[in-house]
């Protein structure tokens, strides 16, 4: 199809040109989105911090009484005190300080460790979106 | 594990001479700057585009304003190794007709209506050139305007889309969501009718 002069014909169309004041509405508005987005995470993770520690505490505790009611800390005393003892019989110590470890406990312990590092982590390393605004021409990331 | 802000992936030290692609990769990251030099590349070509679609100034405006919106907003959906200006325009057109739906500034009817046409349009011939006298006259450009008015939007689209932005058919019928030949049939039609009225006007 021979469309030469419909080409031509279309490079005539008028152009109109787009205010100035759209382009700013545009930024304005996804400055915005991400100045509320970086407060939300920013509030979430601080939130996760303040939780994990809230929970630590009394995890922590639950920690030490199991372990004094269950021997470990007998059994861990023994093997520190008496080398000797703990070297000859040392199977049976590892089976007997396994089986008093407070496992559960343990593990919710880690976790919340983990959920703590990582929120401070978040906090830490992440970069708060710092709207640039009208006229800024300095790259944010160099 | 919660993700934080990712680190900036892509350094750029003058973002007007990259291209679209490298520019949206990095928007991906957030990179504002990156965002601002496609809005400027593109603001004044969607503003054209959307005219297309509305007529009052402030649904143009919400328009372009909604497209640009979303691309920062969807730009993680847009896939490494495809065209960016395509995929602009792909949101910019259903950014459009969701604002004619919304506003029923134009009858669902007429939206709907160039469906139903590819069969006429299948069976005609390639529309001839234009007469070059066509070329002489001082009010042509308005004279255009006018007779793409009578088109359907997504016809008028297409011409827009083809003559102006130099996208092909293919990725033509992605942005209008169209198959390929639907879409050259829907090109030769609003050919055939641009032509009748251009040079019944004439008469």
């Amino acid at each position: 199809m021979n469309t030469e002069s419909y080409n031509k014909l279309f490079q005539l169309l008028p152009e109109e040109k787009a205010s100035p004041k759209l382009f700013n509405a545009v930024i304005a508005r996804v400055e915005r989105r991400e100045t509320l987005f970086a407060q939300v995470r920013a509030l979430f993770h601080a939130t996760c911090a303040a939780l994990s520690v809230a929970a630590a505490i009394p995890v922590i505790g639950y920690i030490i009484s199991a372990s004094q009611e269950s021997g470990l800390s007998a059994y861990v005393s023994l093997a520190l005190s008496d080398s000797t003892y703990a070297l000859s019989n040392w199977k049976a110590l590892i089976l007997s300080i396994a089986d008093s470890v407070p496992l559960m406990s343990g593990m919710a312990f880690v976790l919340i460790l983990i959920i703590f590092a990582n929120a401070v982590r978040s906090i830490a390393f992440s970069r708060p979106f710092v709207p640039l605004g009208r006229g800024k021409s300095m790259a944010r990331f160099a | 594990m919660i993700p934080h802000m990712a680190e900036p992936r892509i350094i750029i030290s003058d973002y007007s001479r990259e291209d679209d692609e490298t520019l949206a990769e990095a928007c991906k990251n957030k990179d504002e700057l990156a965002f601002q030099e496609l809005m400027r590349r593109y603001i004044g070509q969607i503003f054209n585009f959307s005219r297309q679609y509305a007529h009052a100034q402030e649904d143009i405006d919400d328009i372009v304003q909604d497209t640009f919106f979303k691309v920062w907003r969807y730009i993680g959906r847009f896939k490494i190794g495809l065209r960016f200006k395509p995929w602009l325009f792909t949101i910019a057109r259903n950014t459009a007709l969701d604002h004619i739906k919304k506003k029923k500034a134009s009858p669902f009817s007429d939206l709907d209506n160039a469906e139903t046409e590819t069969t006429f349009a299948d069976s005609l011939s390639d529309p001839e050139p234009l007469p070059p006298e066509l070329f002489e006259r001082s009010a042509l450009a308005a004279e255009l305007v006018q007779a793409l008015e009578i088109l359907h939007p997504d016809h008028r689209a297409i011409l827009i889309l083809h003559y102006r932005e130099h996208l092909t058919f293919e990725e033509i019928a992605k942005i209008v969501g169209h198959p390929m030949n639907t879409v050259k049939s829907w090109h030769r039609r609003a050919l055939f009718r641009l032509r009748k009225e251009l040079t019944h006007q004439n008469e």
